[in-house]
C-alpha cells in the first residue's frame, strides 16, 4: 500500500516497520488506514489504478485523509502538522530517508553523501 | 598554565571568531592567555547534527541544545527572543558557546570596498572609519588564510577598487548547475546603466583539504551546522589557542568589568561559573590587557551593566555616550520563483554566486548599497519542500503522479535575495532592561530600530534588479513570489554599538579597536564597525582582530 500511495517501489525496510508500530499505536489511524487497503485494492483492478485511487480520494474523505497521511509520512520522514503546527521528525533515519529529497533528485541538507563539486552537474538520476 | 590562575596576561571574554584569533596569536606569542567563555563546549558534531535532523524546523538554533531557552545561556533565535523596543524589529541572532555564531554561519567571506571606509567623504552620509581599505589589505589577506578562504582570486582582484594582493589560499568553490544557467542568462543585462555580473563568492569552506578540515561535500546544510567541518567555524581557533597554552574556561559569565576609579584602568573581570546542576561560582581574573569580544548586543550590555559613578558613571568605555547606539545589520529579502527550466537545487552550498555590481556607487547618497545572493536553495523560507509537499497533498495527488508533479516543481524553485546597507544612527541602539534580568541577575538588553527610506528604496531597486533577472529567465508573473513591501529579514550581521573612531567624543574605540577612555581595554568584532559595507562582517572581523593582537603583543612587549 505504502509502494502504491507514494509511487515508489523500492521502498520497506527498518523505515516501514517504523511508521506501521506508530501507525497501529494511533487508533484514529487504524480505520482510515484499513478503508483506504480496500481503495486500494478495489483500484488495482482498474486500467490506471492511480486516477481510479484519486477518483475515490475525492469522493472519500477518511480515505483521502488516510493516503495524504500515509504519502506524508514517508515523503517528510515526519507526521502530518497538527494543529497548524510542524511536527518533529520521526526519527534521524526518517529524515534523512525522506522521499522528498529523492523527488527533488537532490539529498537531505545535512548528509550529501556527494564529493565536491558535484552540485555543478545535473543530478545522475 | 594552570587552570586556577587568577592573573594572567591578556584575559579575553568571549570564544567566538573575534576571541579565539586573538587568543590564539597571543598565546601564540607565548603571553599568558585566559579565554572566559559563557556558553558549553558542547557535544560533539555528530550529536548536533542528530539533534538538527528531528528538529521539526530547521531554525539557525536547532542543532544546539546547550542554548535553547532551558539553559541559562539560551541564545535567540528570532525576533521574538528579543526585547524589542521597535519601533521596527531588530531580526538577528547569535549564539553563545565555544565557537560562537560562527557555528550556524552561512560562511560568506566577501571583503569590504575602499568606499565602505569612507561613506561620509565619499557620498556625504554616515561616517568614516578612521583606518581605511590600504590599512586593512594585509590583515585580509591573513585572515583569509587563518580561516581557509576558498575563491576566484583574478575574478575579484580591483572590485570597486578592492584590490588583493595575495591569492586566496584555495581556489573558489564550484557554482552550482543552477548559478552557471542563471549566469549564461544575465550575460549582457545592464541596469540602471551598469553591467549586472554574476560572480563567484569568496566563502570560508574548503574547496580542497586544507587545515586539517575536509572538502565541502555539499552537504547544504551550512546554516545551523557543517557536519563534516569543512565550513570555518571558530572552534579551529578555539582549539590552536589551547595547543599554543591558552587556558580556556567554559560556562564561565563574565558579569562585571571592574575599574581602578584612581586610573580608570580596567582591574579585574568578575565572572560567574555555571553547571548543569544549577551550581554558581563567583570568581575573579586580573589581567595586563582586557579584550572584550563578546559580539554587539553582549558586548555593549557588559560595558553597560559595568558602569562605575566614579570611574565610568555612564558605563565603561562610555564617555561619548556612543555605547550600544548605531545597531545595524544588513536588511535582507528576496524573490522567489518556479522557473520555467529544472536548476535542481538543494544541491551544494546554499549559495555561491552574487551579483557585487551595486556594492558600491554614487547612488549611496541616496539609497542603500546592496548585494544579491543568487540562491542555490529553493525557495528558501517563502515555500519549503514540506510546504511543496503540503501543496501536491491537498491537490489529492497520489503515487507517480505525486512523485513527478512534486519533483517537476522542486526543481525549478528559486530564490534570489538582496541584502542592503544600514546607516549607523544614534536612536537604533541597544540599551539595559533593568527591570528584567538574566538568570545571572543581569539586566537583559533591549533594542530598538528604525526602518528608513534608505533602506526601504534599496529594497524597491533590488527587487527591480531581480525582476529583470527574472524576465531573462522568462519566468511567468503568476510564478514570481515578491517580498512584501517595507518588510525585511535579518542577515545575522549584528554591527555598530561600540563604533571606532577618532574622536573619543564621538566614538568608542581607536583604530586598534583599543577603548579611548581605558588604556588596556581593548574591544573587538563587528561591534567597532562605524558603518556596515554590504560583506557579511566575519572577514573583517577577523582582519580587524588579527590587527588588534599585533598592537596589544607590541604593547606587552614594551610593557604598558
Ligand atoms: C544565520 C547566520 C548566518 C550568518 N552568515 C554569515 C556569513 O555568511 N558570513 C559572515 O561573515 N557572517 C555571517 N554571520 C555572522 C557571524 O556569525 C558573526 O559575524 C560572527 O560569528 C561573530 O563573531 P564574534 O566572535 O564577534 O561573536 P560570536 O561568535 O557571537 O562570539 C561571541 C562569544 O562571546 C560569548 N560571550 C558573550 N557574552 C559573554 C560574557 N558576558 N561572558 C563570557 N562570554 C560571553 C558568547 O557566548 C559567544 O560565544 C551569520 C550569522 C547568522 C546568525
Ligand atoms: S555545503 Fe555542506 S559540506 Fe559544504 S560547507 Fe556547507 S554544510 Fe559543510
Amino acid at each position: 500500500m505504502s509502494k502504491f500511495v507514494t509511487g515508489y517501489s523500492d521502498i520497506g525496510g527498518e523505515l516501514e516497520q517504523l511508521y506501521a508500530t506508530i501507525m497501529s499505536s494511533k487508533p484514529d489511524w487504524a480505520s482510515e488506514l484499513a478503508s483506504l487497503a480496500i481503495a486500494v485494492d478495489e483500484a488495482k483492478a482498474n486500467a490506471d489504478p492511480e486516477a481510479a485511487l484519486m477518483a475515490t480520494i475525492k469522493q472519500q474523505p477518511e480515505v483521502g485523509h488516510a493516503a495524504r497521511r500515509l504519502a506524508h509520512v514517508w515523503y517528510a520522514g515526519r507526521l502530518s502538522a497538527e494543529n497548524g503546527v510542524d511536527a518533529a521528525f520521526v526519527s534521524e533515519e526518517a529524515y534523512f530517508g525522506g522521499l522528498i529529497w529523492r523527488a527533488a533528485r537532490a539529498h537531505p541538507p545535512g548528509l550529501s553523501g556527494g564529493y565536491f563539486g558535484h552540485w555543478r552537474y545535473a543530478p545522475d538520476v | 598554565m594552570s587552570d586556577d590562575l587568577d592573573r594572567c596576561d591578556v584575559a579575553v571574554v568571549g570564544a567566538g571568531v573575534a576571541g579565539a584569533l586573538i587568543a590564539y596569536r597571543l598565546a601564540a606569542a607565548n603571553y599568558r592567555v585566559v579565554m572566559l567563555e559563557a556558553g558549553p563546549a558542547g557535544r560533539n558534531r555528530q550529536d548536533l547534527v542528530a539533534d538538527y535532523s528531528l528538529a521539526a524546523i530547521k531554525t539557525p538554533r536547532s542543532p544546539y541544545a546547550d542554548n535553547q531557552p532551558s539553559s541559562p545561556v539560551w541564545s535567540p533565535d528570532s525576533e521574538k527572543d528579543y526585547i524589542q523596543l521597535g519601533p521596527s524589529p531588530f531580526k538577528s541572532t547569535y549564539l553563545r558557546r565555544v565557537g560562537g555564531s560562527t557555528w550556524h554561519m552561512l560562511g560568506n567571506m566577501p571583503r569590504h570596498v575602499p568606499a565602505d571606509f569612507r561613506l561620509a567623504t565619499s557620498y556625504g552620509v554616515g561616517v568614516d572609519w578612521p583606518i581605511d581599505y590600504d590599512d586593512l589589505e594585509p590583515w585580509y589577506c591573513e585572515a583569509e588564510t587563518e580561516l581557509g578562504v576558498a575563491g576566484d582570486h583574478a575574478e575579484l582582484n580591483g572590485l570597486h577598487g578592492a584590490y588583493r594582493s595575495r591569492a586566496f589560499p584555495m581556489s573558489k568553490i564550484w557554482p552550482a548547475y543552477g548559478d552557471i544557467f542563471v549566469a549564461k542568462a544575465v550575460e549582457g543585462l545592464t541596469f540602471e546603466g551598469a553591467d549586472v555580473r554574476v560572480l563567484t563568492t569568496p566563502q570560508a569552506r574548503n574547496s580542497r583539504p586544507y587545515d586539517g578540515r575536509p572538502a565541502c561535500a555539499g552537504n547544504s546544510s551550512c546554516v545551523p551546522i557543517c557536519p563534516i567541518g569543512a565550513k570555518y567555524d571558530a572552534t579551529v581557533h578555539v582549539s590552536k589557542a589551547t595547543t599554543a597554552g591558552a587556558v580556556l574556561r567554559t560556562q564561565a559569565v563574565v558579569t562585571r568589568i571592574e575599574l581602578d576609579s584612581m586610573t580608570r584602568r580596567v582591574s579585574a573581570l568578575r565572572y560567574t561559573r555555571w553547571d548543569e546542576q544549577g551550581r554558581r561560582d563567583e570568581r575573579r581574573l586580573r589581567a595586563d590587557i582586557y579584550v572584550i569580544a563578546a559580539h554587539s548586543i553582549e558586548t555593549p550590555r557588559l560595558l553597560l551593566i559595568s558602569s562605575d559613578s566614579d570611574a565610568a558613571p555612564t558605563g565603561v568605555a562610555n564617555g561619548s555616550g556612543q555605547v550600544g547606539r548605531n545597531l545595524m545589520d544588513h536588511l535582507q529579502g528576496q524573490m522567489a520563483a518556479v522557473v520555467p527550466q529544472p536548476l535542481f537545487p538543494y544541491r551544494g552550498p546554499p549559495t555561491t554566486v552574487g551579483v557585487d555590481t551595486f556594492r558600491d556607487g554614487t547612488f549611496r547618497a541616496s539609497h542603500a548599497a546592496f548585494r544579491l545572493s543568487i540562491g542555490n536553495d529553493g525557495m528558501g523560507r517563502v515555500e519549503t519542500p514540506f510546504a511543496a509537499l503540503e501543496q501536491k497533498l491537498v491537490e489529492g495527488l497520489i503515487g507517480s503522479r505525486l512523485r513527478v508533479a512534486l519533483g517537476d516543481r522542486l526543481i525549478r524553485q528559486f530564490r534570489i535575495s538582496y541584502s542592503t546597507e544600514m546607516l549607523p544612527s544614534a536612536h537604533n541602539r541597544v540599551t539595559l532592561a533593568d527591570a528584567v534580568s538574566d538568570s545571572f541577575g543581569m539586566p537583559r538588553a533591549q533594542l530598538s530600530l528604525h526602518l528608513e527610506d534608505y533602506n526601504r528604496l534599496a529594497f524597491e531597486k533590488a527587487a527591480a534588479l531581480i525582476s529583470s533577472i527574472f524576465d531573462r529567465l522568462e519566468i511567468p508573473d503568476s510564478d514570481r513570489k515578491p517580498q512584501p513591501k517595507d518588510t525585511y529579514s535579518g542577515a545575522g550581521h549584528i554591527i555598530g554599538t561600540t563604533r571606532m573612531g577618532t574622536d573619543a567624543g564621538s566614538s568608542v574605540v581607536n583604530q586598534h579597536c583599543r577603548a579611548h577612555e581605558h588604556d588596556n581595554l581593548f574591544i573587538v568584532g563587528a561591534s567597532t564597525f562605524p558603518t556596515g559595507g554590504t560583506a557579511n562582517p566575519t572577514l573583517t572581523v577577523a582582519a580587524l582582530a588579527l590587527r588588534a593582537a599585533s598592537k596589544i603583543s607590541s604593547l606587552l612587549q614594551r610593557g604598558s
